[in-house]
C-alpha cells in the first residue's frame, strides 16, 4: 500500500463515489423492474442481469480484482470451477432420480 | 519469532501472506453460498408453487437495508483509503459508520424475522420461508461476524497504528475484502427472494 500516492488515492475515491452511485441507482431500477407487468422468466433475466453488473462493479472496484495478482484470479477460477460442477451435480442427481415435486 | 509476510509481500504469491488467507477463505465462502444458492434453484425449479417474495416479504424494508449494505461498502473503503492517507482521525468517523450501519442492518432484519413470526410464518410454514430463513440467517451471522471483527479494529485493534501502521492499514484491508463479500452475497439475495 505504500505505493499510493495522496494524488492516486484522490483519484480512486471518485472512481468509489462513482460505483457507489451506480450500485445504489441499479438497485432502484432492479426495483423498478419487478413492478412491472413482465413474464417471469424475462423478470427473473433482467433482475439477476443487474445483481450480476452490480457483482462485477463491488468485486472489480471494492475488492479491486481490476488490478489483483495472477494467483487470486487462479484461486477464483478454481472455485468457479467447483461451484459449477456442485450445482451441476446437485440438479443432475435430482432429475436422476425418482422423487416428485416438492411443495 | 515473528509472523512473517505481514506487511511485505512473499516472493511466490505476490500478496502477504493475510491478503493469501482471505482469498483463499472467500473461496470457500463461494462454496457455501454456492450450495444455498443450488439447493434454492433445485426447490425452485421443482416446486409445483413458488410464491413471489413481494406477496410474503418486506420489499421497501429490504430495498432500505441493501442501500445501507452498499452504503457500508463505501464507508468500509473510505476507511481504508484514511489510513492509506494517513488520516486516522477519518478512519475512525469512517469504520464506526461502517459499524452503526452494519448494525443498522441487523436491526431491520430484526423487525422483519419478528413481524414475519407474529404472523406465524416460521421456516416449518413452507419451502419458501425454509430456505429464506436459512439464507438471510446466514447472512446475518456473517454480518454479525464482520460487524465483531470491524469494532476490534475501530477499538482495541487500532493501537496497532501507533507501532505498526502499515500492518494495521492491511488487516483493514482483509477485513474490507470480507465486508465487500457479505455486501455482495446480499446483493444476490435480495433480488432472489425480494424481487423474484
Amino acid at each position: 500500500m505504500s505505493d499510493h500516492s495522496i494524488q492516486d488515492m484522490q483519484k480512486q475515491v471518485k472512481v468509489y463515489l462513482t460505483i457507489f452511485g451506480m450500485l445504489i441507482v441499479l438497485v432502484g431500477v432492479a426495483f423498478g423492474i419487478s413492478h412491472l407487468d413482465l413474464r417471469t422468466p424475462v423478470r427473473i433475466c433482467l433482475i439477476l442481469g443487474i445483481a450480476l453488473l452490480q457483482a462485477i462493479l463491488s468485486t472489480a472496484y471494492f475488492m479491486h480484482l481490476n488490478a489483483e495478482k495472477k494467483i487470486v484470479y487462479f484461486v477464483l477460477l478454481l472455485t468457479a470451477v467447483f461451484l459449477a460442477v456442485m450445482v451441476f451435480i446437485t440438479l443432475w442427481t435430482f432429475h436422476d432420480s425418482t422423487a416428485g415435486h416438492v411443495s | 519469532m515473528e509472523i512473517p509476510y505481514t506487511v511485505e509481500s512473499r516472493p511466490d504469491t505476490g500478496l502477504y501472506n493475510a491478503k493469501m488467507g482471505i482469498w483463499l477463505f472467500l473461496a470457500s465462502e463461494m462454496m457455501l453460498f454456492g450450495a444455498f444458492f443450488s439447493a434454492y434453484i433445485l426447490l425452485r425449479t421443482n416446486a409445483i408453487d413458488w410464491p413471489r417474495g413481494s406477496t410474503i416479504l418486506n420489499v421497501p424494508l429490504a430495498t432500505l437495508n441493501t442501500v445501507i449494505l452498499i452504503t457500508s461498502s463505501i464507508t468500509m473503503i473510505m476507511s481504508w483509503v484514511s489510513l492509506v492517507m494517513k488520516r486516522f482521525d477519518r478512519f475512525r468517523l469512517c469504520l464506526g459508520m461502517t459499524i452503526l450501519l452494519g448494525i443498522t442492518f441487523l436491526i431491520i432484519k430484526g423487525f422483519e424475522y419478528h413481524h414475519k413470526f407474529e404472523l406465524g410464518l416460521y421456516p416449518k410454514t413452507s419451502t419458501f420461508l425454509a430456505i429464506y430463513f436459512a439464507m438471510t440467517g446466514v447472512h446475518v451471522l456473517h454480518l454479525i461476524g464482520g460487524t465483531i471483527v470491524n469494532v476490534y479494529l475501530w477499538g482495541p485493534g487500532a493501537k496497532m497504528w501507533k507501532s505498526d501502521p502499515q500492518r494495521f492499514t492491511n488487516r483493514l484491508e482483509i477485513a474490507g475484502l470480507y465486508w465487500h463479500f457479505v455486501d455482495l452475497v446480499w446483493l444476490f439475495v435480495f433480488p432472489t427472494f425480494y424481487l423474484l
